[in-house]
């Protein structure tokens, strides 16, 4: 398939601090296929997690566009945004950041529920099920492991079937066991679901596990490799 | 485990027995001199307070030595100990205090004896306490009493306080298994006193005005703990609507950190009160208002009708088309002037109606008001005597006066010339001026009187007082004499002309429209046809405005509670900045996150204002039912009136949704402006 997911086209992005202009971003190119699992690694501000949060419409830049399945979400208007982030992208953050007032399964039913009234029990249930947390459904994050939160948080992201799952750093601030667990089911969702990933991450064993590693550094895309031969856990683009 | 439990049972229930036993000090306290003068003459009462009290003294001397033992043996340091020590040394005061003082003062008793002839014990106590017999050299008993009660109140609310403190030493799923058990108890009494004790009490009768102030404190609290455990219950189900009042719900009822917890309870409280105030406020001025209506309908027609500057002449078709009219529900003459009304000691200028007897109890409640004598003798003056004689007079010390003057008055020879005298009826206060009982004779002067040499002569007439009336209006109390419509007629000689016809109407509120109906039907040149609205527009003007200035007064005070539920909720929102973020990731628009913290709110302001409501409505309930005395010589009404509008607690409820759904928008709007990366960026 030649439409690419993600198109990114010359996008700058400053911040003004204390009256000084701060280039965060110095014009960024890239292109995202369906299916494919892209990992961002380099330097501490670099602007990744920058970037991510551009794609994600977090943010907007202040130069550029950014195409997603061909259409501009520079230009959305404010309930388009809402509605575009909630059915089309998925975040896991680093520091998880669930709702701490809600249950696992709660947590995981909440973009269906902003969505409108369709609670999705049945798939939140189903989709803790795959993360392996079926005895953990009226659990309140406080009441969860790390890794455990993390898989929720993963849960939580895929609920609405998102094209796209921005990951910041999802085993940053996990053990070496638990990082290497939540990474292999982030693989096998890509293989089995066709989910595109975009994970910024520090970790080297995760990155070389991925089958493109664009690395940045100073605001500006320093390498953009390929594996020529993809590895047995490579998503099938759909 | 490994931590010993300060609190053993005899610890709890010594807390529990001493908040309960403080409190009811303090509530004895404020009302001593009430239990006092109850018990004097009434030895039996004392003795069972007596007993009462020493049982309470030494259950709470027993219980502080057990729990001060105990708690002594306790190793330092453990959480708790402190309290309860506090607690059992406090109680062990309070009982020895006590003690010795009500012992120093029975001591007294038993040396002053003697000194209230035929008096009981608390006769004898309330002497000592508060006059201190000046030859037995016992003055300082006042002073020790006034000391002893001092420290009892004091040790007394330190009791309750500790005790408090105390109370949350005891393991929470004890406390959950005190409150059921309290719950049930409850239920149990609040059903029992429902079916058993009056809502509203018999007038004069000590008794039921207890059971009725029992049975309102009992429904009180049992509502109260109703809508404390329906909070839970409503907050699922408001988490089952949707999405935003899931969040909502969660957020209040989520733990919070100490300042936000105790900010929005301030707020809750804030709404409450105020509310409750405006709100009771409002009803007494409904009253005062309901008050002066049903006392201006009961002495005045809904509606008059007469002539501007003249009497009306052939007046009996216009009668008859008046009562004839739709909505009309009676019409009655009369004639008026004002007069003098001299009786043998004093004199007064008065308002004098001749009203037609038969038709007049149709129209105003005259009859209904005479407290003294009988409307009839105004036509039957000869029957004015014979029930004298049984009438009560007015006061004891006024009768004592007048009665030597009354036998001399009646006295006279002349008694079979005097049966005919016309009877006249005046007011309890013109009475009162006047010195005047039922029966008495006083001499009415008119100023339509014959032409003299010198000018015109007044004319007087000698009248009997055929009745007195207490209509609650000084006005009219002081001002009204009512004689019969003929005799008036004849003593002011307006041959057969009228001062103009009253009318009762079906609808009192609908009087204005059912004046212009009359004014159109019966209408003639230079009849006046005015309504009771009208006529009285001025005071009902002054009480609208005075109510309008108290609503917006305490519309303040509201607007100020609107202030502290703004302060919470923008806490509210800095607190859950982060979780706004995660919201507004996931894609929730900023309509919702605005709609999330309008619902919180709205939750915080219509708990508040259901709470003022509530409380609002128990207070204006006790006041209607249980009616707050007041001096009838200085307010001329002998309790407070309170009326309560259905329509202005629907006003003050909604005034309070507005002011705190206003006090939400900002903050609200804030919580939509949050930017998920920046709430995100730092955990």
């Amino acid at each position: 398939m030649t439409d690419p997911l993600v198109t990114i086209q010359n996008v700058t992005k400053t911040f003004e601090h204390e009256g000084r202009s701060l280039e965060v971003l110095k014009g960024i190119d890239l292109q995202i296929d369906r299916g494919e699992m892209v990992t961002i690694v380099g330097p501490s501000g670099a602007g990744k997690s920058t970037l991510l949060h551009l794609i994600g419409t977090l943010d907007l830049p202040t130069e550029g566009r950014i195409l997603f399945g061909g259409r501009d979400v520079t230009r959305l208007g404010s309930s388009d945004l809402a509605e575009f982030r909630n059915r089309s992208i998925g975040f896991v953050f680093q520091f998880h950041h669930l709702l701490p007032e809600f249950t696992a399964l709660e947590n995981v039913m909440m973009p269906g529920l902003i969505q409108g009234g369709r609670r999705l029990e049945g798939r939140a249930r189903q989709l803790l099920d795959e993360v392996g947390l079926t005895d953990r459904l009226t659990h309140r994050p406080g009441e969860l492991s790390g890794g455990e939160q993390q898989r929720v948080a993963l849960a939580r992201a895929l609920l609405m079937k998102p094209q796209l799952v921005l990951a910041d750093e999802p085993t940053g601030n996990l053990d070496s066991q638990t990082s290497s667990a939540v990474q292999s089911l982030i693989f096998d969702l890509n293989q089995r679901h066709g989910i595109t990933f975009l994970i910024v991450t520090h970790s080297r064993d995760f990155a070389a596990m991925m089958p493109r590693r664009v690395s940045m550094k100073d605001g500006r895309i320093d390498s953009d490799e390929r594996r020529p031969q993809p590895p047995e856990n490579q998503g099938k683009p759909t | 485990m490994s931590q010993p439990r300060p609190l053993g049972f005899w610890a709890a229930v010594l807390c529990g027995f001493g908040i309960l036993h403080g409190a009811a000090v303090l509530v004895f306290g404020a009302t001593s001199p009430l239990w006092f003068q109850a018990s004097i003459g009434d030895d039996l009462l004392w003795v069972r307070l007596a007993i009462a009290w020493a049982t309470a003294q030494l259950t709470l001397a027993l219980l502080s030595t057990a729990v001060l033992r105990r708690a002594a043996g306790l190793p330092r340091g453990t959480r708790g100990r402190a309290r309860i020590m506090g607690l059992a040394t406090t109680t062990g005061l309070h009982a020895a205090i006590t003690t010795v003082s009500m012992g120093i003062l029975l001591w007294a008793a038993r040396v002053s004896i003697g000194h209230v002839l035929g008096g009981t014990i608390a006769s004898l106590l309330f002497g000592l306490t508060r006059l201190a017999y000046s030859d037995l050299d016992l003055d300082w008993v006042p002073t020790l009493y006034h000391a002893a009660t001092t420290l009892q109140s004091l040790t007394a609310a330190l009791m309750v306080i500790l005790g408090v403190s105390c109370w949350f030493l005891i393991p929470v799923t004890r406390r959950q298994r005190f409150w059921w058990g309290f719950d049930a108890a409850l239920v149990v009494a609040f059903l029992a006193v429902s079916f058993s004790f009056p809502l509203s009490p018999v007038d004069g009768d000590d008794a039921s005005l207890l059971r009725a102030v029992i049975r309102m404190t009992l429904t009180t609290v049992f509502a109260l703990r109703f809508s404390l455990r329906a909070i839970g219950p409503l907050l699922s189900a408001f988490e089952r609507i949707g999405f935003r009042t899931m969040v909502a719900a969660r957020h209040l009822r989520a733990k919070k950190t100490g300042f936000l917890a105790a900010s929005g309870t301030l707020s809750i409280l804030a709404v409450a009160v105020s509310s409750c105030m405006l709100i009771s406020v409002l009803s007494v001025m409904g009253g005062f208002r309901a008050d002066l209506k049903k006392k201006i309908l009961g002495n005045h027609a809904h509606i008059v009708v007469d002539r501007v500057s003249e009497e009306i002449d052939d007046w009996q078709p216009l009668l008859e088309r008046t009562r004839q009219t739709e909505g009309v529900v009676a019409a009655t003459p009369f004639l008026q002037v004002e007069v003098m009304v001299s009786s043998l000691s004093n004199r007064a200028g008065a308002i004098l109606r001749g009203i037609d007897p038969e038709t007049v109890s149709d129209v105003t409640d005259l009859a209904h008001n005479l407290t003294h004598g009988k409307l009839e003798h105004l036509q039957h003056p000869e029957r004015i005597l014979d029930s004298s004689i049984v009438t009560t007079p007015a006061g004891p010390i006024d009768a004592m006066i007048q009665g030597a003057e009354r036998t001399a008055a009646r006295g006279l020879p002349a008694e079979a010339k005097e049966d005919a005298m016309p009877g006249l009826i005046v007011g309890q206060e013109l009475a009162r001026a006047l010195r005047l009982v039922v029966g008495d004779r006083v001499t009415v002067v008119s100023p339509r009187g014959d032409l003299g040499p010198t000018g015109p002569i007044p004319k007087t007439r000698p009248f009997r007082i055929a009745g007195i009336f207490y209509s609650g209006m000084y006005e009219y109390d002081m001002k009204h004499a009512y004689i019969d419509l003929g005799v008036a007629q004849s003593f002011l000689r307006s041959q057969g002309r009228i001062s103009g016809i009253e009318v009762k109407v079906e609808d009192v509120e609908r009087a204005p429209a059912m004046a212009a109906l009359l004014a159109s039907t019966i209408g003639e040149d230079g009849l006046r046809v005015r309504d009771w609205k009208m006529m009285n527009r001025q005071l009902f003007g002054a009480l609208a405005l005075e109510k309008l200035a108290m609503f917006i007064t305490l519309g303040i005070a509201v607007l100020i509670a609107g202030f502290s539920v703004f302060g919470t909720l923008t806490l509210l929102v800095q607190e859950k900045r982060r979780e706004v973020g995660i919201l507004k990731a996931m894609g929730t628009p900023a309509r919702g996150v605005i709609r999330i913290f309008v619902i919180e709110g709205l939750m915080i302001g219509s708990a508040g204002g259901l709470m003022g409501l509530g409380l609002g409505f128990v207070l204006t309930f006790a006041a209607e039912h249980f009616g707050i005395r007041m001096n009838p010589e200085v307010y001329y009404i002998d309790k407070l009136p309170v009326h309560l509008d259905p329509a202005e607690f629907a006003l003050v409820g909604a005034a309070t949704v507005v002011v705190c759904l206003a006090a939400t928008l900002f903050p609200a709007y804030q919580a939509s402006r949050v930017r998920p990366v920046d709430a995100l960026r730092y955990d």
